[in-house]
């Protein structure tokens, strides 16, 4: 039973790596076969590059450095990418905690500041001083009379949904709309970035052709 | 075991120590027995409104810093026969002279042998409003119907939710105006209490007499018939757990015969 497959793919080729075999015997293997193949002429050119599956085994750093350098001795060959069939908890949790929507009930009252990972579906209230800021897009069904800020580090893609025609302020990335200076409408509105870098309102049923990415659904995980 | 209530505001002038003062004398009339501790240091003012400045001896700095046992800086209103007591504060140093440690530990000490241990918060959010708070279980809100104080009261709220009290802050409204309510310049109780989400407990109209009696030394609740010693005996009643409903803001029984004919003309 060999511990590295080497597949052809459309897109390229790729090591299948058991996840049952000892990491030493895959080193060696990979070694083998790339000694044997590094002669060999393809279509696709000159410079090979190879995707790396692990399976249900996740690399560590260490062992990483020593796949690439293995790697390194053939100037042909090189690594496009390393994917596994599995996760570590902790980077699941950060990806979850990135891409669900976090519900929040509070009322954020004068003085408080509510930051926040990632998206947001607001419940509560944010009183007049307060400030609810997300990471991410926020979509209001409760009510706002302070501040509230998208994409507070920085990112423009983030949206703001709801009725703001009674806040303080509306801010996405770095960008700041004061609601007195505008004729918000006293309904549900969709808050963007337009092309320009400026802030923009469209109807909420237009999120989908203005910010298509919020609807992935497994964020660029699989 | 006593209840000890922060009666706190953030803005100041709204009447935190006026209401003390009258709270504290209300439950006294109900047969608790109440210590009301003046946390203002510096500025102090409880022992004003309540006559008995001229009693001063020690102040709760002097027994938080040990120069003289608590029993010794305790005041007794004799008009109240043992329900009533003061502590005050102290008047020579600022609000830093006193840990939040040290309240709590006063308090405790206190809660042995009275009913309600009030705790009259100064203006602000800083040390003083901290050592207040440190050693409240509970917390009365004191709001007037004005945006600056409403919007102060939201921030104290907030600060009170985070401190952990046993319960949720409770609001009292003070000084309404029936008037600007009625003709709709001044904020309603329903729009105040709606926006900050609290329980109200009470609410206390605005009266001339509650300067008049103050400035003699006397709490207003011992004049029975003033609009706003009612509003202060209600909030005791409830506090001690009876529903009373809330005073109207009708003003149609002030007018009399001739004002609700006059007012059928002015509808037209």
């Amino acid at each position: 039973m060999p511990s590295v497959i080497l597949k052809g793919h459309k897109e390229g080729y790729e090591f299948i790596l058991k996840d049952v075999s000892s990491f030493n015997e895959i080193k060696n293997e990979i070694d083998e076969i790339l000694k044997k193949v590094q002669n060999e002429k393809t279509s696709k050119g000159d410079k090979l590059t190879f995707a790396l599956n692990t399976g249900n085994r996740l690399l560590n750093q260490e062992q990483q450095t020593e796949i690439e350098e293995i790697f390194e001795n053939y100037p042909r060959f090189s690594i496009r990418k390393l994917n596994a069939d599995v996760l570590s908890k902790r980077s699941f949790l950060e990806f979850l905690d990135n891409r669900t929507i976090h519900l929040c009930c509070e009322i954020i009252r004068n003085g408080q500041i509510k930051e926040m990972n990632g998206d947001v579906l607001f419940c509560g209230s944010v009183h007049k001083g307060g400030i609810l800021k997300a990471t991410g897009s926020i979509f209001v069904l409760g009510r706002v009379e302070g501040v509230i800020h998208a994409g507070a580090k920085n990112d423009a893609l983030a949206v703001v949904c709801g009725n703001m025609a009674h806040a303080q302020q509306v801010r996405i990335a770095d960008l700041v709309e004061i609601v007195s200076e505008t004729d918000y409408e006293d309904m549900q509105k969709l808050i963007y970035v337009n092309d320009l870098h400026a802030l923009d309102t469209a109807d909420v049923t237009e999120l989908k052709t203005i910010r298509p990415k919020v609807f992935t659904q497994n964020g660029g995980l699989i | 075991m006593g209840r000890a209530i922060v009666i706190t505001s953030g803005k100041g002038g709204v009447g935190k120590t006026t209401t003390t003062a009258n709270l504290g004398s209300a439950l006294a009339l109900m047969g608790k027995k109440v210590i009301m501790l003046d946390l203002d240091i510096g500025l102090r003012n409880l022992d004003v409104v309540l006559g008995l400045d001229n009693r001063i001896i020690y102040d709760i700095v002097d027994v938080a810093k040990g120069r003289c046992k608590l029993h010794q800086a305790i005041i007794k209103d004799k008009r109240f026969e043992d329900k009533l007591f003061l502590l005050p504060a102290a008047q020579n140093t600022d609000k830093s002279a006193i840990e939040p440690e040290e309240v709590k530990a006063i308090v405790a000490d206190l809660k042995s042998d009275f009913d309600y241990i009030l705790l009259d918060c100064p203006a602000g959010i800083e040390q003083g409003f901290a050592n207040s708070v440190a050693g409240a279980d509970e917390a009365i809100v004191v709001s007037t119907p004005e945006i600056s104080a409403v919007r102060d009261a939201d921030r104290v709220v907030g600060l009170l939710e985070q401190a952990d009290l046993d319960e949720p802050p409770m609001l009292i409204i003070n000084r309404i105006k029936k008037r600007m309510v009625n003709d709709g310049t001044m904020m309603d109780v329903d729009e105040i209490t709606h926006h900050l989400s609290i329980k109200l407990i009470g609410i206390v109209f605005d009266d001339d007499e509650v300067i008049g009696t103050s400035n003699k030394g006397e709490p207003i609740v011992l004049n029975e018939k003033s609009p706003a010693s009612k509003g202060y005996r209600n909030i005791a009643r409830r506090l001690e757990g009876q529903t009373v409903p809330l005073m109207t803001l009708k003003e149609s029984d002030e007018s009399g015969f001739f004002g609700k004919i006059a007012s059928w003309f002015q509808k037209k």
